[in-house]
């Protein structure tokens, strides 16, 4: 595969800026969580967002979906909501005079789905996305059907409230690319919401980029370069999350699954692009590290008393596991990074 | 192009030198350890072979050393090149260090030109003097100080000809003494030098043996014994001719008899004795007629009597026999022995010694040490016994008083009364046992002190 021009780069780094200048005129504030979102979508991958209501959620998957004129569609998750409420279902239907069952699809076949407080619906259901998320089809009655593409699910969840939820399974967190924790605004950026919006009204959002132009970024990140020394972290990194790897692992009970470094290959790779550079590096893998790895580490019992958090093991992580595979000798000391 | 093509050669240059920085640093990282064993062994041995080696030359020391020194630097190469890095990992750990978002990787693939030679180069690594100079040092002290430090060399002793025990010296004395004043004969002081060299004629190591001085003293002995005897009998000899000499007129017949007998027999022991004197000598006492000492000549009979005295005195005189016997000189110094021996026994008998009274090879009493080491002796000097006058200051322990008289008893009148008068008389501390004590107690009272 041939690798990303610079001029390929340029361009489309130009029309990603675009977006993330118009993304922070729907969310203000926020800009280190657009970039995030943008490096998701980029790497065709699944977000989670968990954050308290109220924080815009909603309104920069609304957004983003103006913004890049693809057709998008909520579902709210509620416990009561079954798989084929989403997935579609098979219609008894009359066809030329004999009646048969003809599938109709559900909110899944779309490009962009919000699955609003996905934890709120049952593990059947949620367990209906699991397929839709990773092999992009939904198959009903023994029949695939093929979803549209790009297709991103872009989940939120409250983590309060937590009284009659389901807490998602490891297997279907394992397919979100990113769990962003969405956090409060500080005050400059509350006066300025309060200044520009009313209350119950939507942002003025022009489309930015056509859907045509926007698969061909996505393609173009797939052509971003992953030096082999950076495939080489990813790995150690990875393989550090695993219990005895690594001495930062000591209160991991469960590790990273491959899934994850083709995930942080994916994002590093995205990233790069965002950056207008022709090769993803260290500084990419570690900028989404956490966000691609705090939801795929389980932390032991002891930690969870210690009020250890998975960012806390991650960030040590980050800074046990060196750029370069080769140890330093005994008679050499890391000095500080230019 | 040029340009690029510039950076791209000053980029794998530095990415050469860094690599060999890392490298160097590895190797010296594996050598540290075999260094410092290396130069205190190799100390070791130098202070052993300055010590050992009379004629030390450090011409192989230092051929031998640098050996060692290139082994060992070969051997820490070939444990520290399993993480040597290559000039491409190198640039990796300056992209890395300096935070260059992989370009010199993506430059190396082709994708990007070469960047710049930024003006502060850094490859994220420094020396760590500490632990890198230390080992050096330490072996550099190490081997310093063994080359340095002042060794005497041991004495040979191995090559000094041994001292040979003083009984033979004293032995040789005597027989030199007595050869010279011609007062023995000659087969006797043969014979003892022959034995004397057949003692001396074995390996020098055995000198001091058991059986060889059990030998020597067995020797002494008997050369002692012959000594005592000739110089007792030619006393005894010449006082019976000095008697017979001097009171030949006045002297009962009973008197003169037992006196020529005492004559007869001393000649008759010294011509049986193993250590003769001297031929002529001999043959001057054989020649002799006691009963017609009239017929002599004054003179001849009184030289001699000289000759008898002066072969005594030579006898008693040998070395051999000082400090043994009961002979004029060497008697002092017996008794000196024997008063040091004594030393402390009350009725001037020898004290009967814990340990035995000693052998030929070492003295009386126990053996020094045979429990353990021996303390030093901190209070050296003389010790005194000092009596407290003042009983203030009296130890425990001390005799303070000793006084013959009775325990002072209150005799106050006690007990039942009757009109004012007391009955009986006080007992001391026998009304507590007498009163309060259970028959059986007052049994057992009784009973202890019957």
């Amino acid at each position: 595969m041939e690798h990303a021009s610079e001029t390929e780069v340029t361009d489309a780094g130009k029309h990603v800026r675009s977006l993330s200048n118009a993304l922070q005129q729907v969310l203000f504030g926020q800009e280190e969580l657009i970039q995030l979102v943008l490096t998701g979508i980029l790497a065709r991958g699944h977000i989670l967002l968990e954050g308290l209501p109220g924080l815009g959620k909603t309104e920069l998957v609304k957004g983003l979906s103006r913004i890049l004129q693809l057709e998008t569609r909520r579902v709210q998750f509620t416990p009561d909501l079954l798989p084929g409420d989403i997935t579609g279902n098979p219609v008894l239907q009359e066809k030329e005079g004999k009646r048969q069952f003809v599938f109709q699809p559900g909110p899944l076949f779309t490009n962009i789905v919000l699955a609003d407080e996905i934890n709120r619906a049952s593990p059947k259901t949620q367990s209906a996305l699991l397929e839709a998320m990773q092999e992009r089809r939904v198959t009903v009655l023994g029949e695939s059907h093929q979803l549209p593409s790009p297709f991103f699910v872009l989940a939120t969840q409250n983590p309060i409230e937590l009284e009659g939820t389901y807490p998602l399974p490891e297997a279907q967190l394992d397919r979100f690319l990113f769990k962003l924790e969405i956090t409060r605004n500080d005050v400059d950026t509350l006066e300025r919401i309060v200044t520009d919006r009313d209350l119950g009204s939507e942002p003025d959002v022009n489309p930015i980029m056509e859907a045509s132009t926007f698969i061909d970024v996505l393609a173009l990140v797939r052509r971003i370069y992953l030096p082999d020394v950076v495939a080489n972290y990813i790995a150690r990194l990875v393989d550090a999350t695993h219990p005895g790897q690594s001495e930062s692992a000591g209160k991991i009970k469960f590790g990273a699954s491959p899934r994850a470094a083709l995930s942080l290959a994916a994002a590093a790779k995205a990233r790069a692009l965002m950056n207008e550079r022709t090769h993803a590096s260290f500084e990419d893998v570690k900028f989404i590290a956490p966000s691609v790895l705090r939801h795929r580490i389980i932390l032991d019992y002891n930690a969870r008393v210690e009020g250890l958090t998975s960012n806390e093991i991650i960030s040590l992580l980050l800074e046990e596991i060196p750029f370069q595979a080769g140890k330093n000798p005994r008679t050499l000391q890391q000095s500080a990074s230019s | 192009m040029n340009g690029e093509h510039s950076n791209d050669n000053q980029w794998r240059k530095l990415a050469s030198q860094v690599s060999s920085k890392i490298n160097l640093a590895w190797w010296l990282d594996k050598l540290s350890t075999p260094l410092l064993i290396a130069a205190l062994a190799g100390s070791c041995l130098i202070l052993i072979a300055r010590r050992e080696l009379t004629d030390f030359s450090w011409f192989y020391p230092s051929i031998i050393g640098a050996i060692i020194l290139l082994a060992i630097g070969l051997l820490s190469w070939w444990r520290a090149r399993g993480n040597f890095e290559s000039p491409d990992h190198a640039l990796v750990r300056m992209e890395a260090s300096m935070k260059m978002c992989n370009k010199l990787s993506a430059a190396k693939q082709g994708l990007t030109p070469w960047p710049a030679i930024p003006k502060v180069l850094n490859d994220g690594t420094r020396w760590r003097w500490p632990r890198l100079l230390s080992p050096p040092l330490a072996a550099l002290i190490l081997l310093g100080a063994s080359i340095l430090l002042p060794v005497s060399t041991r004495s040979n002793a191995g090559d000094l000809p041994m001292d040979e025990p003083q009984a033979w010296k004293d032995l040789e004395a005597d027989i030199e003494s007595l050869t010279q004043e011609e007062t023995v004969e000659k087969d006797y002081l043969e014979e003892l030098e022959e034995r004397i060299e057949q003692l001396r004629g074995q390996n020098q190591e055995e000198w001091y043996s058991h059986s060889s001085i059990e030998a020597t003293d067995a020797l002494r002995e008997m050369h002692q014994g012959e000594l005592d005897k000739m110089e007792r009998n030619l006393r005894r000899a010449e006082q019976a001719l000095e008697s017979l000499q001097e009171n030949s007129g006045e002297m009962s017949d009973q008197s003169r008899e037992r006196i020529l007998d005492a004559f007869s027999e001393a000649l008759e022991q010294l011509e049986q004795g193993k250590m003769k004197p001297n031929s002529e000598l001999l043959e001057k006492i054989k020649a002799l007629d006691p009963e017609n000492l009239a017929q002599l000549e004054p003179q001849q009979l009184e030289q001699l009597r000289e000759s008898m005295k002066q072969s005594a005195k030579n006898c008693a005189q040998c070395q051999g026999g000082a400090g043994k016997g009961p002979s004029q000189d060497g008697g002092a110094s017996q008794d000196w022995l024997d008063d040091l021996l004594n030393e402390g026994s009350d009725n001037g008998q020898p004290q009967e010694r814990e340990g035995g009274k000693g052998g030929v090879n070492r003295g009386p009493g126990s053996a020094p040490g045979v429990l353990g080491q021996i303390s030093p002796d901190v209070n050296s000097g003389d010790l005194e016994g000092l009596q407290s006058e003042d009983l203030s200051k009296s130890l425990p322990g001390d005799l303070l008083e000793l006084r013959d008289s009775k325990h002072d008893v209150d005799k106050t009148k006690v007990g039942l009364r009757a009109g004012g008068n007391v009955d009986n008389e006080s007992e001391g501390g026998s009304r507590v046992w007498k009163e309060s004590l259970l028959p059986s107690e007052k049994r057992a009272l009784k009973n202890f002190f019957k």
